[in-house]
């Protein structure tokens, strides 16, 4: 299982509409959080997010649970 | 014991920086960023050692805030204390606030006009800035706030800054640990939360 938690700020809005949208994400509300979560892998393409770079990179602010595969400027994989 | 009063702070007052380059740093701030000159002073050297007779002048940076400047007369420049470059360099820079999108674009025109080097725009999570440096290669950034901070980035911040210090600091074998280990700490921490 793989989750990452996301602070619910607008600059970060981006990810979670690109989770809502993917079968195999699952998104919850956490307190002042967004849990986005997934059975297996965790697999985020910042293009498809329309994210700048500057706040791709700082996307994990909020922590993650699981082990990092990838984290580059195209793709942040969790497993 | 008596409980200490939490005073206030209102802004900033002046930042400071040395010079080398007296002459193109009136220029730069006076001439080509148009900052009003507020102030300055003359000074025969202060304190029981040799310290050398100086100038400080200080440049409007808005809002009452200054940028200011000392020139040190008669010593060997040590620019090494000067405009650094690489991150440590960049670490270390003075951002100032415009308040609206037209603002940051005339600072665009300004500064290119004026035949100053600057980045391209780059958006952060809460702030839109441009980037440049002053002739003594200090880094200096306009910044246009595109949301207040509220509640939830302070609550969060708070949260990632213990993160940090457990991971690099108290933690087990903190000289070993990366981002990721405190990202993985900080998920923790979030997922106790209520």
């Amino acid at each position: 299982m793989a989750i990452i938690y996301v602070p619910d700020v607008p600059e970060f809005s981006p990810l979670v509409d690109f989770s809502e949208r993917a079968s195999e994400l699952s998104v919850t509300n956490h307190g002042s959080y967004r849990k986005i979560e997934a059975a297996d892998k965790l697999t985020i393409s910042r293009v498809d997010t329309g994210m700048d770079p500057a706040i791709w990179f700082g996307a994990l602010v909020g922590g993650f649970e699981g082990n990092i595969e990838e984290f580059s400027e195209h793709t942040l994989t969790i497993i | 014991m008596s409980e200490i009063p939490q005073p206030e702070l209102h802004g900033v007052h002046h930042t400071a920086f040395p010079t080398w380059k007296p002459k193109e740093t009136v220029e730069f701030y006076r001439d080509i960023l148009g900052l009003k000159v507020l102030h300055a002073i003359t000074a025969k050297g202060w304190g029981r050692d040799v310290h050398p007779d100086f100038l400080h002048f200080f440049f409007d940076a808005g809002n009452g805030a200054a940028i200011a400047f000392f020139y040190y007369i008669g010593i060997e420049p040590m620019n090494d204390q000067a405009g650094l470059r690489g991150y440590l360099g960049m670490a270390r820079h003075t951002s100032w606030r415009v308040e609206t999108d037209a603002e940051l674009v005339q600072w665009r025109e300004r500064l290119v006009a004026k035949g100053v080097t600057i980045s391209e725009e780059v958006q952060h999570e809460v702030i839109k800035s441009l980037y440049f440096r002053d002739p003594n290669g200090y880094p200096l950034e306009i910044s246009l706030q595109t949301r207040s901070l509220g509640k939830v980035d302070a609550m969060d911040a708070a949260l990632t800054l213990d993160a940090m210090i457990e991971t690099f600091v108290e933690g087990d074998s903190p000289e070993t640990k990366t981002i990721e280990d405190m990202w993985q700490l900080k998920g923790e921490m979030v997922r106790e939360l209520s």
